[in-house]
This record gives C-alpha cells, sequence and structure tokens, in this order.
C-alpha cells in the first residue's frame, strides 16, 4: 500500500512512526499471537501489554464479560515480569520493522522507577505509562486520579527514563483537561486515552458479581464517543501530541479520532473480534487520504474546531 | 496448520434436547486440519455481541465439521447461531487449541506436563459429562471405537448417546437423576462397571473433572482433562480465560494456563485445586 504522493509518517518526541496506527496494551500481548495473522512490520508500533518489575499472576476468574457492544476485563496486569520481557518480547519484536511501545505498570513508585530504569538500557523506542489501570487495587489508578499524583510521578518517571515518555490516563476523572494539564506540567513527551470505563455486572443466576474483581474496565466500540470527546477536549488543553484510543473498530473510528486531536490511534479490543483489524485499519486510512486528495496525514490531525 | 477465519455455509442444524442443538457447516480447508478436542470461534454477527463464542469441535465427517452447543439464554449469542438454517451462512475462525494427545509420541512430548504414559493405544477410558460430552465423540472416532466411553447426564435426554453406541458398545450412561443407566456420577459409574483404564481421556463440568483427577489418581492412570474458560481472543492474547495450575508455565512465567492456547486439554495433575472447584 506504499504510495508516494501520501505521507502516513508522524512523530512523537522525535521518534519516526511509520504510520499512526498502534495497538492498545494489553489487547495484543507482545504481537506473537498476531503475527500469525499479519506482518507486524506494517504497524506504526507494537505496544505491549503491561511490564512490571516481577510477573504478576492477575485476578481471580472470571476476568471478562461481554457487554452491549462492548466487554469488560478485569485481567489485573497479568504479566511475566520485566526479565522475561526483556529476554523474550523485544528480541522477538525486533525482527519487525516497527516502533516498540513499552507499557509499564506498578504498584509503588518504586516498582515504576525500577521498571523504567532498567528497561532504558534496552533497544525499545518509548514508554507508556499506565496511571490508569482500574482492576489493580494497590497502585494503577491511584496514581491516575489526582493531577498533582498524575503530575509527580511524571516527573519521577522523566528524571529516571532515557526514553520519551507517555502517560496514559483514565477516563475515570470528573476533568480529564486537569489530568492532562497536570501530566504535562510534569514533563511528559505525550497523553494516551482513553484507558477502560470503570463498571460491572452481575450474574442474576448466581446473584453475585460476574468479575472475580467485581468491578472491570469496559471497552469496545461502546465507549468511542467518550473517548472521542476526551481526547478532542485534552487536544485542545495541552500542546503535546496524543494517542487516542477507545473502542476503535474501523478505519473510520481511527481517522475521528486523528480530527479530533489524535497524532496516533490504538486499536484495542476488537483485536480480539477481528485479528486483521490493524491491518484493514491501515490500508483504509491510505484509501481515507487518497479518497480526500490528503497527502500528509498531519493535515488531519485535531483540524475540527 | 493455520488459523482460518471465514464466513462458512451451514449444511444442517438440528435441535436435538432440551436447549442442545448440532450445526453442521461446510468448511474443507478448516476440516482438515481439525484434531479432536479442538475448538473454533464462532461469530454472532451482531455490534452488541462482539465477542465469538468458543465452541468445541464434535466431529468431522469429509469437508464438513460439526458443532453440538447449548443455548444459554434466550438473549444469547448462542440463541442467534441456534435460528440459522441450512444456506444461512456464518463466521468461523478455527481450528484454535490443541486438543486431546492422540498417542503415545504425542503423550511423550513434553508439552507442559512431561507426560510419562503407558502404552494406550487399546486401553483408554473417554469420559464425558453435559455439554462436555459434544467434543469426545470425534475422540471416539480417533479410535476407532477401541476404547470404553463413560457418559454422564443430568436426566433421560441423552443426547449422542445413541451415536456413540454406534461407534463401541464398550459404552455405559450415568444419570443425575437415575432416569438412564447408572443413577450417579461418572466417577461412581466408572467404579460400578469397572471401566477403568490405563489413560482416561475427559471433558466436563469441572466438579466431575476433579472427582476423575482424583479417582485417576486412586488408580494411577494417566489422565487429560479438556477445561472451558470465559474467552475473548481465542488465540492466547488477552488472557481471559486462564486456569490456576500447579506448576510454572514457561509461556506466561506464572503458575497458570491459557484454556484457548495451552489447552483446552491439560494434563490432570497440573490443574489446581482452586480452579476445578471454582475457587481460582
Amino acid at each position: 500500500m506504499e504510495d508516494k504522493n501520501i505521507s502516513t509518517k508522524v512523530s512523537i518526541a522525535g521518534v519516526e512512526f511509520k504510520n499512526p496506527v498502534t495497538v492498545a496494551s494489553g489487547t495484543f500481548g507482545s504481537g506473537k499471537e498476531y503475527s500469525q495473522f499479519f506482518d507486524l512490520g506494517i504497524l506504526g508500533a507494537v505496544t505491549t501489554k503491561g511490564v512490571s518489575n516481577i510477573a504478576w499472576k492477575g485476578n481471580t476468574i472470571p476476568r471478562i464479560a461481554e457487554t452491549h457492544g462492548g466487554m469488560l476485563n478485569a485481567i489485573g496486569l497479568q504479566n511475566p515480569g520485566m526479565e522475561f520481557f526483556m529476554q523474550n518480547d523485544i528480541p522477538f519484536l525486533r525482527k519487525f520493522d516497527t516502533k516498540i511501545i513499552v507499557n509499564v505498570c506498578g504498584k509503588s513508585e518504586e516498582d515504576y522507577i525500577e521498571v523504567v530504569e532498567r528497561l532504558s538500557q534496552e533497544d525499545i523506542d518509548m514508554f507508556e505509562i499506565n496511571i490508569s489501570c482500574p482492576n489493580v487495587k494497590e497502585g494503577g489508578i491511584a496514581f491516575g486520579q489526582s493531577p498533582t499524583c498524575a503530575e509527580h510521578i511524571t516527573k519521577l518517571m522523566k528524571k529516571y527514563s532515557k526514553k520519551p515518555i507517555v502517560m496514559k490516563l483514565s477516563p475515570n476523572v470528573t476533568d480529564i483537561t486537569e489530568m492532562a494539564r497536570a501530566v504535562e506540567v510534569g514533563g511528559a513527551d505525550a497523553i494516551s486515552l482513553i484507558n477502560t470505563i470503570t463498571g460491572m455486572q452481575i450474574d442474576i443466576h448466581k446473584r453475585k458479581c460476574l468479575l472475580g474483581n467485581k468491578t472491570g474496565g469496559l471497552s469496545g466500540p461502546a465507549i468511542k464517543p467518550i473517548a472521542i470527546r476526551m481526547v478532542y477536549q485534552v487536544a485542545k488543553a495541552v500542546q503535546i501530541p496524543i494517542i487516542g484510543m477507545g473502542g476503535i473498530a474501523n478505519t473510520e473510528d481511527a481517522i475521528e479520532f486523528i480530527l479530533a486531536g489524535a497524532t496516533m490511534v490504538s486499536v484495542g479490543t476488537i483485536n480480539f473480534i477481528n485479528p486483521y483489524a490493524c491491518q484493514e485499519i491501515i490500508n483504509g486510512v491510505i484509501e481515507y487520504m487518497k479518497e480526500y486528495n490528503v497527502q500528509d496525514i498531519r493535515e488531519l490531525i485535531g483540524i475540527v474546531e | 496448520m493455520s488459523i482460518i477465519k471465514q464466513q462458512v455455509p451451514i449444511v444442517e442444524q438440528k435441535q436435538i434436547a432440551k436447549d442442545i442443538y448440532s450445526l453442521w457447516f461446510e468448511c474443507p480447508k478448516m476440516a482438515k486440519q481439525v484434531r479432536a478436542g479442538q475448538f473454533v470461534n464462532v461469530f454472532v454477527g451482531d455490534g452488541a455481541k462482539l465477542l465469538p463464542r468458543p465452541i468445541s469441535i464434535c466431529e468431522v465427517k469429509g469437508s464438513k465439521i460439526r458443532l453440538v452447543y447449548r443455548v444459554t439464554s434466550i438473549y444469547s449469542g448462542t440463541k442467534y447461531i441456534s435460528q440459522l438454517q441450512k444456506g444461512d451462512s456464518i463466521e468461523v475462525m478455527g481450528t484454535l487449541g490443541n486438543g486431546f494427545p492422540l498417542s503415545l509420541a504425542q503423550m511423550k512430548e513434553d508439552r507442559y506436563w512431561n507426560a510419562n504414559p503407558k502404552p494406550h493405544d487399546t486401553d483408554i477410558v473417554i469420559v464425558g459429562g453435559g455439554i462436555g460430552i459434544p467434543p469426545l465423540k470425534e475422540l471416539a472416532k480417533t479410535f476407532q471405537g477401541k476404547c470404553k466411553i463413560i457418559l454422564g447426564y443430568r436426566d433421560k435426554e441423552t443426547f449422542l448417546a445413541e451415536e456413540f453406541q454406534e461407534i463401541t458398545d464398550q459404552i455405559y450412561i450415568a444419570t443425575d437423576d437415575g432416569s438412564v443407566g447408572y443413577h450417579g456420577n461418572v466417577w461412581e459409574a466408572m467404579q460400578y462397571y469397572q471401566a477403568y483404564a490405563s489413560v482416561c481421556l475427559a471433558c466436563g463440568p469441572n466438579p466431575m473433572l476433579w472427582s476423575l483427577k482424583n479417582g485417576a489418581k486412586q488408580r494411577g492412570m494417566e489422565a487429560y482433562l479438556s477445561v472451558e474458560g470465559r474467552m475473548a481472543c481465542g488465540i492466547g492474547a488477552c488472557l481471559s480465560c486462564i486456569c490456576d495450575a500447579n506448576t510454572r508455565n514457561p509461556n506466561l512465567n506464572v503458575s497458570n494456563f491459557r484454556i484457548c492456547k495451552e489447552g483446552p486439554v491439560f494434563k490432570a495433575d497440573i490443574l489446581a485445586e482452586e480452579f476445578l472447584l471454582g475457587r481460582g
């Protein structure tokens, strides 16, 4: 789908991506499972599942529930830990011509620092800091719901990281722009949003919460209008680039996010339903650009008044 | 083997018991690679019901694949699937999962369970309970009926039992209410009929698998259990359908396994009590 007259390149903090499409953390593992469906090299970047300092076993089952036009998940950031990740996932991803954004999770400031310091020495391109997971009690979202805490953790990440930092924001706040400004002040290179929206489902036969964790994060097409609204608001409130996500299921959704103000977009839940979704969206973006005679994708970013 | 995702024609749909349906679809490429115990993802094709329904493969005939499944509620995706008729089409993805180990060689192969099986070419007992029974038909066919079969049902709705009887006469039925065959569960029936073997291959509800796991251990039987879980992707990416294990999973570096990817069949020893007793 290369077209000499069309440029889909975007850049964030000096890192250049061949196109604006990446994947939402946790929906794509480290790409292994999806590499049997398409060449990961077509992606602008692979955003990995959250990596912590040591292995996390995650939450008790059931971990997911289907909802109208979406799903609730409470996986609990299960991951093999950073040492395992470095030995296995980075070498695997480096076989493909794509950028690596490592999502980082932790339960304390020290956890986050340990991962960022250690992985800064590795061959990766960028960090996405998850301060917005609704399913991990000890930390995660605790940093993501107070502007003061978010600014503080951003500063720490900038201090210890040798790679650009993207702060991933939670929609479970009163004013998303306040959080966005806080991480901008803290020195974030970019912002990604939205993480999932906290929800619940009850099993009427067992008369108890369906998810083992009781609450979970809502994702999928059902949340897209909320995500679009928040990306739009944040784009108007800060100068740093945005990676937009929340319910992207096709090319039209991806374009909508870019018009709302996203420099890049992350394809998430739909990967579970259509493993070819990213490929279809990347091709579709080029078709859209041809149709509207857009030569550079950057012309589209945030142009909606 | 590759994973195929495509729209396929339905060639037959029939209700065979209360809430239980039998669906045949045509997909030559997929049919060729089916191993007993594998499953397919069935897509409802409705924006409201996004996630695929993982359904085990009951059997294969030529280019046709059969699914026997339960409709879980009137609002469910399976209800929608059950209303499709011959001539309609549906999107499926498969084949998924590993299926049952079918040969001694395969069992010796160190997968995750360090199997140390005894020769069993004609010394197998297949045990199924409820909606866990369908995938065992292809398994029984694979062994050309050279196996004992124990099937457990709730009541007299003994779907597929007659079809199993065509495969082997070494078949035993147990029902919870005693309306057909042995009055009790499959493990009790196995003891009653002395239907033991060196290898036990089973699929059914977790409490049944738990009693089989313990029973097999007592009797020195090698047991392989097919389990189910709530899945999203079906390919190992989402980590929804995990089962707690007694051993570290070398792929994930923690002590649980992905039912869709490393399973759905596991050596009984590795499945944790918390998982089989529903506390996991």
